[in-house]
């Protein structure tokens, strides 16, 4: 039996490909996705072994908060590396300042990675601990600074060029002396690095005195775990919980796993979308397999004839689907590779140069994606398997004999109605019931939404004869003879249709929820600025970095300008958990910001004493505090404060946990700098003229900032709602493209079925255009059925999750444009699908066509 | 009845002439003349027969003919239009303007009603159907009480009915029918034979038909016997039995 199966595939190459070619495609995205992630964790592995690999033991500060703190940890005193140059077994330990910053060229323009990688800061390294090596010129004295040879060479910098950088303390600006290489490779992993001396590097991060990081060496004979123990001893009792001691080898996978943690997020995201692509490919081997093993009928009674069992039937079509799925597989892998690079050179057009090792293929990526693409396939041939065991043997002798129905046929529509319910209500469970991890609510979502689309998937069928008669009526009037005959053909094989159809719904259902969803977002983003904004002028960084204390002042010295009021965050563990933290000024703040008071008005804000806190809506019910109660608050310098609650405001993306005063917590903020600057025109002055002068001053003096406007700041959270809603357009793409193969294959079996009366009508007349445009409407038919149906669900799922998020201000559109354009898309999408299949019909030989047997 | 063609302005000449008609199949040695030289003339409003052993080049004689194949040498001409050197495109249109086709296994659309198969080529050509002509034409056919019927509802006959009606919608210059009693029964044979007895009759239709079947061709008035992709004789009207006689000669 097994010789058969393999005949049988070869005989069917073309077929075979395109069946192939569902599951190469969503194997590929989850491969890759594996390949490309292994590949930076291991490249960076590889950049933190090198950075300390001459180093014994390091001893670094840790925050008292715990866990993510949102910003930098605050540095260590000068007692600690006292106390480790006294540690006996010690011979040499040295202090070292790191710290992400800013450069600019005395024109104001920025000076750094792009996409995304941080410019970092770092003292100069004694000899013996550097894991950079000097490339040109030589180590900065005073006031220089060497650069990495990568960001030189794409800024077109020379030694000698004045720069300023900029961190927590004052601008500084320094010459370029040198050029430097991490390694033996090049740079950080895409991040830009300047080295200063020591005390330069601490004046410009507001550090003096102060270190981010200790390096020991030990006296040979003294192994790193011995040192590490001696230092740990040496730490007084009041410091324990602020500092770490470790060995070089354990700080470097610290890092590493701290990086591959950080990547875990973008791999689970881009396997959800792979995971998505496979799925999606499972529909269209379902479909393959039924329309072949329906077109195999008479050879499949011809074996059962010759006395093939049923168990051998079953076993020869799975195995047909074993190998199917085993070589798509393999070739998956194959392509994964190529689009890890493909992602790779991506990344390095856009600026961010990945560190790369050359690609990493794990085992486990290999073990994934067969297990992934030969399951999946068996799993979706499976029924038709079942099915193919039904064929009676009398089948060998009917002219055009027809696949017997499922057993469980009849019961379709209600396993088909209680799964999508099921779907539903697993989704409502998902958006609605109170589960803490949002990892455990997202897979309780998607599960949802897999058994929506199973159920709709299932009661399509019954819904693509009504779908193609109004679908058709238009290009019926609009197209005759070829639209009636498209929509007649989309029509006579419901079930086939209705797969096809389902597997584009899926990607445009998805489609469909991420464009609402982001309508919505861009919506809220303006009624938030509408609503809460009511400072001119808006200064801060556009990636979100801080900006300097010394900008508020400045600004509120230019002439013209009324109130200012400058706003600072941070995280600090309130009542036991990492909340956000705002410092406010309760004499301006009013003037640029309207709070939405829960409980409590504007006066509990002007009259705001030191210890006097306000908190969102949602931390007081999380928290259970109301007015009154109080809350204990460590910062990440380790004060600790007891605060009261005077007013409950209605959190906003501006403002979320707890607000206090700016100068309760203004100097155990950990990076020591303002998140916004906010002012007002004086009344009279002329709102365009101010804008130019703080421009100016921001241009000359702190370039790290910029001046928004209202309408600036709508527009900058417009433009990242489209970011990311063009990455998860091009996520999905796989998903569609993987479709747009199942449109193909079910036009190219179709027409191979239909033979004859392709030949019959060429004889009676039809061109070959005409030809051309039944098998294009009919896949145009198809695709809209998909859109359709794509669209009511995604429009659901929109529904759903707009309503569990409607205590964030988001509120249920219907963007109907720009869905609308998803259907126009669908039948481009559709003509696209079939311009191959169609010019197959339409080079049909009318003799071959109608020849007898 | 369907009014007849106009047919005074080519009664002077025939619908489909062949002349020195070759088709070669394959190459150098293994080249096989499926037709050599073959020189035949169809009359308006004659109804006339293909006869021959397998392998005769009877289908391929019809295929050239109809327009559906190319000649190796040798020209056609249907209804005054010799067909070399038309292009696919312009082929097809003068098919579908000036031949019909009956085929053995019908040829139907199964998801279109009896009456959408009938009026299918006027669909195609983009032209009105005149409801009167077809209501004539379905009572003709005796499938007015059928016409809402789809194929796999029909019998066999009533099929190749449909199939006869839809060749004749367009009034065409000329139909050829290939072995259109090929899948009929006895009974189901004698009703199509007749419809296209009357079709030349009543409406002074050209048929051509290529058959196997002795009882079919002796409806004919005409018989042209191929053998070896010649043709050996060519005879009028003939009953059942002298055609199985030639038959036996040729074979």
């Amino acid at each position: 039996m097994s010789g058969v199966t393999l005949r049988g595939l070869f005989s069917r190459k073309l077929r075979t490909i395109l069946t192939m070619i569902a599951i190469v495609l969503g194997v590929s995205m989850i491969s890759g996705t594996y390949m490309l992630t292994d590949t930076i964790n291991t490249a960076f592995n590889q950049i933190f072994q090198t950075a300390d690999r001459n180093i014994d033991a390091v001893v670094v500060p840790t925050s008292p908060i715990g866990g993510f703190s949102g910003g930098p940890t605050p540095p260590l005193p000068a007692s600690v590396l006292a106390l480790v140059r006294h540690t006996p077994g010690v011979a040499f330990a040295e202090g070292d300042v790191g710290a992400e910053a800013s450069i600019y060229d005395l024109n104001g323009n920025a000076i750094g990675a792009v996409g995304g990688a941080p410019t970092l800061l770092f003292s100069v390294a004694a000899p013996r601990f550097r894991s950079t090596t000097l490339v040109s010129g030589h180590w900065p004295v005073g006031n220089q600074l060497v650069i990495d040879k990568t960001m030189f060479a794409k800024h077109h910098l020379h030694l000698g060029q004045v720069v300023k950088v900029i961190a927590a303390g004052p601008a500084t600006r320094m010459t370029i002396v040198g050029t430097t290489r991490f390694g033996s490779t090049g740079n950080l992993g895409g991040a830009a690095t300047i080295d200063l001396p020591l005390a330069v590097a601490q004046r410009v991060t507001a550090e003096t005195g102060k270190f981010n990081q200790i390096s020991v060496a030990a006296v040979s004979g003294v192994t790193p775990a011995d040192i590490v123990q001696r230092i740990r001893a040496e730490i007084p009792h009041s410091l324990r919980g602020r500092v770490k001691v470790e060995t070089g080898t354990q700080s470097a996978q610290d890092a590493s796993s701290a990086i591959s943690n950080g990547l875990q997020f973008l791999t689970i995201a881009l396997l959800v979308f792979g995971g998505i692509a496979v799925f999606v490919g499972a529909f269209i081997i379902f479909n393959t397999f039924s329309i072949t093993i329906a077109q195999r009928v008479r050879e499949i009674g011809l074996l059962r004839t010759l006395g093939a069992t049923r168990a051998q039937i079953l076993r020869s079509v799975l195995l047909e689907a074993f190998l199917i799925g085993l070589v798509s597989s393999l070739l998956g892998l194959l392509a994964g590779i190529g689009l890890a690079q493909l992602i790779h050179a991506v990344f390095k057009a856009f600026g961010a140069d990945l560190p790369s090792a050359g690609l990493v293929l794990e085992v486990r990526t290999v073990i994934v994606a067969i297990l992934v693409g030969v399951l999946v396939t068996m799993a979706a041939g499976f029924v038709p398997a079942l099915r193919a065991t039904r064929v009676p043997p009398i089948a060998a002798l009917r002219e055009g004999a027809q696949l017997p129905r499922s057993r469980f046929a009849r019961f379709t529509p209600w396993i088909a109605g209680i799964v999508g319910a099921l779907g539903v209500l697993v989704l409502i469970a998902g958006v609605f019931a109170s589960i803490s991890s949002v990892g455990t609510r997202l897979s309780i979502i998607g599960a949802g939404a897999v058994l929506l689309f199973l159920g709709v998937a299932m009661v399509t069928p019954k819904l693509v004869r009504p779908l193609a008669a109004a679908l058709g009526w238009p290009i019926e009037r609009m197209t005759r003879i070829t639209g009636m005959l498209a929509r007649d053909n989309a029509s006579r094989n419901p079930t086939r249709t209705a797969v096809t159809a389902a597997a584009l719904m899926i990607g445009l259902a998805l489609v469909s929820f991420v464009t609402i969803f982001a309508a919505e977002l861009r919506a809220s983003a303006d009624a938030a600025v509408n609503r809460e904004i009511a400072g001119i002028y808006s200064i801060y960084n556009d990636q979100g970095q801080p900006i300097p204390r010394a900008v508020a002042p400045a600004v509120a010295r230019i002439p013209g300008v009324g109130a200012v009021s400058a706003l600072d965050g941070d995280a600090a563990r309130v009542n036991g958990s990492v909340s956000n933290i705002y410092g406010i000024q309760p004499s301006t703040i009013l003037a640029i910001y309207r709070f939405q008071w829960k409980q409590g008005s504007d006066a509990a804000v002007t009259g705001m004493g030191p210890l006097d806190a306000l908190v969102s809506d949602t931390f007081a019910s999380g928290h259970k505090v109301g007015v009154g109660s109080s809350l204990r608050v460590t910062t990440a310098t380790d004060r600790h404060l007891t605060v009261h609650v005077v007013g409950i405001y209605k959190s906003s993306q501006f403002l979320t946990d707890v607000t206090l005063r700016y100068d309760t917590v203004r100097s155990d903020w950990s990076q020591g700098q303002d998140e916004i600057v906010s002012a007002n025109p004086r009344p009279g002055a002329n709102q365009k003229a101010v804008q130019r002068r703080i421009t100016a001053l921001l241009k000359s003096e702190f370039p790290i900032a910029a001046v928004h406007s209202q309408q600036q700041i709508k527009q900058n959270a417009e433009k990242s709602v489209n970011q990311l809603l063009t990455l998860i357009y091009v996520l999905l793409a796989m998903s569609v493209l993987v479709s747009l193969f199942g449109i193909i294959n079910t036009l190219v079996l179709s027409i191979y079925e239909r033979t004859r009366e392709i030949g019959m009508l060429r004889a009676i007349g039809t061109t070959r255009g005409q030809v051309r445009w039944i098998v294009r409407w009919e896949s145009v038919i198809t695709a809209v059925i998909g859109a359709i149906l794509g669209l009511a669900v995604g429009i659901l799922l929109a529904a759903v999750v707009t309503q569990g998020l409607s205590s964030q201000g988001i509120v249920f559109t219907l963007p109907i444009g720009s869905l609308l354009i998803w259907v126009v898309f669908a039948m481009l999408f559709g003509i696209v699908a079939a311009a191959w299949p169609a010019r197959r019909a339409a080079r049909l030989d009318i003799l071959q066509a109608i020849a007898y047997e | 009845m369907l009014e007849a063609p106009d047919t005074t302005v080519t009664s002077a000449r025939p619908v489909v002439a062949a002349e020195h008609l070759t088709r070669l199949y394959g190459e150098g040695q293994a080249q096989v003349a499926a037709l050599r030289d073959v020189e035949v003339a169809f009359q308006p409003g004659t109804f006339s027969a293909v006869m021959g052993p397998s392998g005769s080049g009877k289908s391929t004689l019809m295929h050239l003919l109809a327009g559906l194949d190319r000649p190796t040498s040798g020209t056609v001409t249907i209804d005054g239009v010799e067909l070399n050197g038309l292009n696919d495109k312009k082929l097809t249109l003068l098919r579908r303007q000036k031949v019909g086709f009956v085929f053995q296994f019908f040829n139907l659309l199964p998801m279109l009603t009896a009456e959408e198969n009938i009026t299918l080529p006027l669909r195609i050509a983009g032209e009105r159907v005149d409801e009167a002509s077809l209501r004539q034409l379905l009572e003709a056919v005796g499938l007015a009480d059928r016409k809402e019927h789809r194929p796999a509802e029909l019998s066999g006959g009533q099929q190749q009915r449909v199939a006869i009606a839809r060749a004749l919608i367009t009034r065409p210059a000329v139909i050829f029918a290939d072995e259109p009693t090929g899948n009929l029964d006895s009974q189901s044979s004698r009703e199509v034979l007749d419809m296209l007895r009357r079709a030349v009759d009543d409406l002074g239709q050209t048929i051509v038909m290529v058959t196997h079947d002795a009882q079919a061709a002796a409806v004919a008035d005409r018989i042209v016997f191929l053998e070896d992709g010649r043709i050996v004789r060519d005879e009028g009207h003939l009953t059942a039995d002298q055609i199985l006689d030639v038959m036996k000669v040729l074979r």
